[in-house]
Protein backbone atom coordinates (compact mmCIF):
# COMPACT_ATOMS: atom_id res chain seq x y z
CA UNK A 1 0.00 0.00 0.00
CA UNK A 2 1.35 3.30 -0.97
CA UNK A 3 0.63 6.38 1.04
CA UNK A 4 1.73 9.76 -0.73
CA UNK A 5 1.10 13.67 0.90
CA UNK A 6 2.17 16.67 -0.21
CA UNK A 7 4.47 19.14 1.39
CA UNK A 8 5.05 22.75 1.87
CA UNK A 9 7.55 25.17 2.03
CA UNK A 10 6.02 26.83 5.62
CA UNK A 11 6.10 24.36 8.36
CA UNK A 12 2.83 25.95 9.19
CA UNK A 13 1.30 23.96 6.03
CA UNK A 14 3.15 21.67 6.19
CA UNK A 15 1.95 18.22 7.24
CA UNK A 16 4.48 15.65 6.09
CA UNK A 17 5.77 14.73 9.67
CA UNK A 18 2.26 13.54 11.08
CA UNK A 19 1.59 12.04 7.08
CA UNK A 20 4.85 10.15 7.52
CA UNK A 21 4.15 8.67 11.35
CA UNK A 22 0.37 7.79 10.29
CA UNK A 23 1.99 5.86 7.01
CA UNK A 24 4.39 4.19 9.09
CA UNK A 25 1.94 3.20 11.66
CA UNK A 26 -0.09 1.61 8.93
CA UNK A 27 2.70 -0.13 7.27
CA UNK A 28 2.52 1.75 3.73
CA UNK A 29 4.64 3.25 1.69
CA UNK A 30 5.24 7.01 2.08
CA UNK A 31 5.79 9.33 -0.70
CA UNK A 32 6.32 12.80 0.36
CA UNK A 33 5.56 15.16 -3.17
CA UNK A 34 7.06 18.85 -2.40
CA UNK A 35 4.91 21.97 -3.48
CA UNK A 36 6.77 25.00 -3.93
CA UNK A 37 5.16 28.85 -4.08
CA UNK A 38 6.67 28.66 -7.84
CA UNK A 39 4.76 25.30 -8.88
CA UNK A 40 1.30 26.83 -7.18
CA UNK A 41 1.84 30.17 -9.89
CA UNK A 42 2.87 28.54 -12.90
CA UNK A 43 0.07 25.87 -12.63
CA UNK A 44 -3.12 28.33 -11.34
CA UNK A 45 -4.13 28.64 -15.05
CA UNK A 46 -3.94 25.73 -16.09
CA UNK A 47 -6.10 24.30 -12.75
CA UNK A 48 -8.96 26.58 -13.38
CA UNK A 49 -9.33 25.95 -17.07
CA UNK A 50 -8.91 22.11 -16.43
CA UNK A 51 -11.22 22.09 -12.95
CA UNK A 52 -13.72 25.17 -14.83
CA UNK A 53 -14.23 26.15 -11.93
CA UNK A 54 -12.91 29.07 -9.02
CA UNK A 55 -10.16 29.00 -7.02
CA UNK A 56 -10.35 30.77 -4.10
CA UNK A 57 -6.80 29.97 -2.56
CA UNK A 58 -4.62 27.46 -4.18
CA UNK A 59 -5.48 24.01 -2.77
CA UNK A 60 -7.23 23.26 -5.61
CA UNK A 61 -3.47 23.88 -7.32
CA UNK A 62 -2.23 21.65 -5.20
CA UNK A 63 -4.16 18.21 -6.10
CA UNK A 64 -4.22 19.14 -9.44
CA UNK A 65 -0.32 19.02 -9.40
CA UNK A 66 -0.35 15.89 -7.69
CA UNK B 1 -23.80 8.05 -17.70
CA UNK B 2 -26.24 8.28 -20.82
CA UNK B 3 -27.73 5.65 -22.24
CA UNK B 4 -29.73 5.80 -25.86
CA UNK B 5 -32.81 3.67 -26.13
CA UNK B 6 -32.40 3.09 -30.12
CA UNK B 7 -36.04 0.99 -29.74
CA UNK B 8 -37.98 4.20 -28.14
CA UNK B 9 -35.89 6.54 -29.59
CA UNK B 10 -35.07 7.83 -25.54
CA UNK B 11 -31.79 9.05 -24.68
CA UNK B 12 -30.97 8.84 -20.41
CA UNK B 13 -28.29 10.92 -18.85
CA UNK B 14 -27.93 10.21 -15.23
CA UNK B 15 -25.91 11.95 -12.65
CA UNK B 16 -24.03 10.48 -9.38
CA UNK B 17 -26.13 10.88 -6.04
CA UNK B 18 -23.95 13.28 -4.96
CA UNK B 19 -22.87 15.22 -7.99
CA UNK B 20 -19.20 14.12 -7.64
CA UNK B 21 -19.14 13.53 -11.41
CA UNK B 22 -19.65 16.44 -13.78
CA UNK B 23 -22.57 16.01 -16.50
CA UNK B 24 -23.28 19.47 -18.29
CA UNK B 25 -26.13 20.20 -21.21
CA UNK B 26 -27.01 22.27 -23.41
CA UNK B 27 -29.54 23.43 -25.94
CA UNK B 28 -27.84 24.51 -29.19
CA UNK B 29 -29.85 24.80 -32.33
CA UNK B 30 -32.37 22.24 -31.33
CA UNK B 31 -30.06 19.52 -30.03
CA UNK B 32 -29.31 18.68 -26.58
CA UNK B 33 -25.83 18.11 -26.13
CA UNK B 34 -24.19 15.97 -22.72
CA UNK B 35 -20.61 16.11 -21.99
CA UNK B 36 -18.91 15.71 -18.56
CA UNK B 37 -16.53 18.65 -19.72
CA UNK B 38 -17.54 22.36 -20.30
CA UNK B 39 -14.57 22.31 -22.61
CA UNK B 40 -16.18 19.31 -24.79
CA UNK B 41 -19.61 21.34 -25.12
CA UNK B 42 -17.42 24.40 -26.67
CA UNK B 43 -15.86 21.87 -28.91
CA UNK B 44 -19.32 20.86 -30.01
CA UNK B 45 -20.30 24.00 -31.16
CA UNK B 46 -21.92 25.44 -28.27
CA UNK B 47 -21.66 29.42 -27.88
CA UNK B 48 -19.08 30.07 -25.34
CA UNK B 49 -20.49 32.83 -23.53
CA UNK B 50 -20.94 34.21 -19.20
CA UNK B 51 -23.65 33.90 -17.24
CA UNK B 52 -23.40 36.66 -14.79
CA UNK B 53 -25.69 34.72 -12.47
CA UNK B 54 -23.79 31.86 -12.10
CA UNK B 55 -20.63 33.92 -11.79
CA UNK B 56 -22.34 35.51 -8.34
CA UNK B 57 -24.09 32.42 -7.41
CA UNK B 58 -20.31 30.30 -7.15
CA UNK B 59 -18.53 33.61 -5.70
CA UNK B 60 -21.34 34.39 -3.41
CA UNK B 61 -23.17 31.14 -2.70
CA UNK B 62 -21.20 28.87 -3.36
CA UNK B 63 -22.45 27.51 -6.81
CA UNK B 64 -25.54 26.62 -7.72
CA UNK B 65 -27.58 22.81 -8.30
CA UNK B 66 -28.17 23.68 -11.78
CA UNK B 67 -26.50 26.26 -13.41
CA UNK B 68 -22.93 27.11 -14.16
CA UNK B 69 -20.68 29.72 -14.57
CA UNK B 70 -21.51 29.96 -18.52
CA UNK B 71 -24.70 31.08 -20.45
CA UNK B 72 -26.80 28.22 -22.15
CA UNK B 73 -24.77 25.43 -20.06
CA UNK B 74 -26.58 23.40 -17.39
CA UNK B 75 -25.73 20.64 -14.67
CA UNK B 76 -27.42 17.56 -14.58
CA UNK B 77 -28.36 18.10 -10.81
CA UNK B 78 -27.00 15.31 -7.96
CA UNK B 79 -29.32 12.39 -8.23
CA UNK B 80 -31.68 13.34 -10.93
CA UNK B 81 -31.60 11.84 -14.28
CA UNK B 82 -32.68 13.56 -17.62
CA UNK B 83 -35.32 11.60 -19.91
CA UNK B 84 -35.49 13.00 -23.93
CA UNK B 85 -37.19 12.32 -26.98
CA UNK B 86 -38.08 13.97 -30.35
CA UNK B 87 -41.19 15.62 -28.30
CA UNK B 88 -39.80 16.58 -24.96
CA UNK B 89 -37.05 16.44 -22.45
CA UNK B 90 -37.76 16.14 -18.68
CA UNK B 91 -35.75 16.05 -15.27
CA UNK B 92 -36.41 13.84 -12.53
CA UNK B 93 -34.94 12.79 -9.27
CA UNK B 94 -34.35 10.09 -8.30
CA UNK B 95 -32.61 10.03 -5.06
CA UNK B 96 -32.36 12.47 -2.22
CA UNK B 97 -30.50 12.98 1.42
CA UNK B 98 -33.38 10.48 3.82
CA UNK B 99 -32.45 11.92 7.28
CA UNK B 100 -33.91 9.96 9.97
CA UNK B 101 -36.57 11.88 11.69
CA UNK B 102 -38.17 11.66 15.23
CA UNK B 103 -41.18 9.38 14.12
CA UNK B 104 -39.15 6.73 11.82
CA UNK B 105 -35.59 6.89 13.75
CA UNK B 106 -33.95 3.71 14.42
CA UNK B 107 -34.48 2.04 17.25
CA UNK B 108 -32.14 3.06 20.28
CA UNK B 109 -28.95 1.18 19.92
CA UNK B 110 -25.66 0.74 22.51
CA UNK B 111 -22.79 2.20 21.62
CA UNK B 112 -20.89 -0.68 20.59
CA UNK B 113 -23.88 -1.52 18.23
CA UNK B 114 -23.07 2.00 16.64
CA UNK B 115 -19.80 2.03 16.07
CA UNK B 116 -20.34 -1.94 14.31
CA UNK B 117 -22.49 -0.30 12.10
CA UNK B 118 -20.03 2.82 11.46
CA UNK B 119 -17.21 0.26 10.95
CA UNK B 120 -19.07 -1.93 8.21
CA UNK B 121 -20.11 1.17 5.97
CA UNK B 122 -16.53 2.61 6.42
CA UNK B 123 -15.33 -0.53 5.19
CA UNK B 124 -17.61 -1.16 2.55
CA UNK B 125 -16.84 2.76 1.02
CA UNK B 126 -13.06 2.45 1.26
CA UNK B 127 -13.36 -1.08 -0.50
CA UNK B 128 -15.81 0.27 -3.05
CA UNK B 129 -12.98 3.25 -3.83
CA UNK B 130 -10.35 0.95 -3.97
CA UNK B 131 -11.83 -0.61 -7.68
CA UNK B 132 -9.25 0.73 -10.10
CA UNK B 133 -7.36 -0.77 -13.07
CA UNK B 134 -4.15 1.17 -11.48
CA UNK B 135 -2.30 0.71 -8.31
CA UNK B 136 -4.25 3.02 -5.85
CA UNK B 137 -2.72 5.25 -3.14
CA UNK B 138 -3.58 7.04 -0.13
CA UNK B 139 -3.52 11.02 0.36
CA UNK B 140 -3.17 11.88 3.71
CA UNK B 141 -3.11 14.86 5.45
CA UNK B 142 -3.18 15.75 9.46
CA UNK B 143 -6.76 14.78 9.29
CA UNK B 144 -7.90 11.40 11.64
CA UNK B 145 -10.33 9.92 8.64
CA UNK B 146 -7.90 9.51 5.71
CA UNK B 147 -5.46 7.88 8.33
CA UNK B 148 -8.87 5.75 9.27
CA UNK B 149 -9.07 4.96 5.70
CA UNK B 150 -5.29 3.89 4.96
CA UNK B 151 -5.68 1.66 7.96
CA UNK B 152 -8.81 0.17 7.47
CA UNK B 153 -7.31 -0.94 3.61
CA UNK B 154 -3.93 -2.19 5.48
CA UNK B 155 -5.99 -4.35 8.01
CA UNK B 156 -9.01 -5.45 6.29
CA UNK B 157 -8.61 -5.55 2.63
CA UNK B 158 -6.01 -7.89 0.96
CA UNK B 159 -3.49 -6.59 -1.06
CA UNK B 160 -3.92 -6.87 -4.90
Amino acid sequence: MKAFTLTFEQAACDERPIAREMAALAGAEFHPIPIVQRDLADNFADTIAQAETLCVNAHGVAKYIC
Amino acid sequence: MVIWDQTRLQLMAARDRFGIKPLFDAWHEEKLYLASEVKALWAAGVPARWDEHGVYNSVALSGHMGRTLYGGIFQIPPGHFLIATEKHVQLNQYWDFDYPTKENNKPNLRDQEYAEEFRTALEEAVRIRRRAGVAVGVNLSGGLTRAQCLGLQRSTIPER
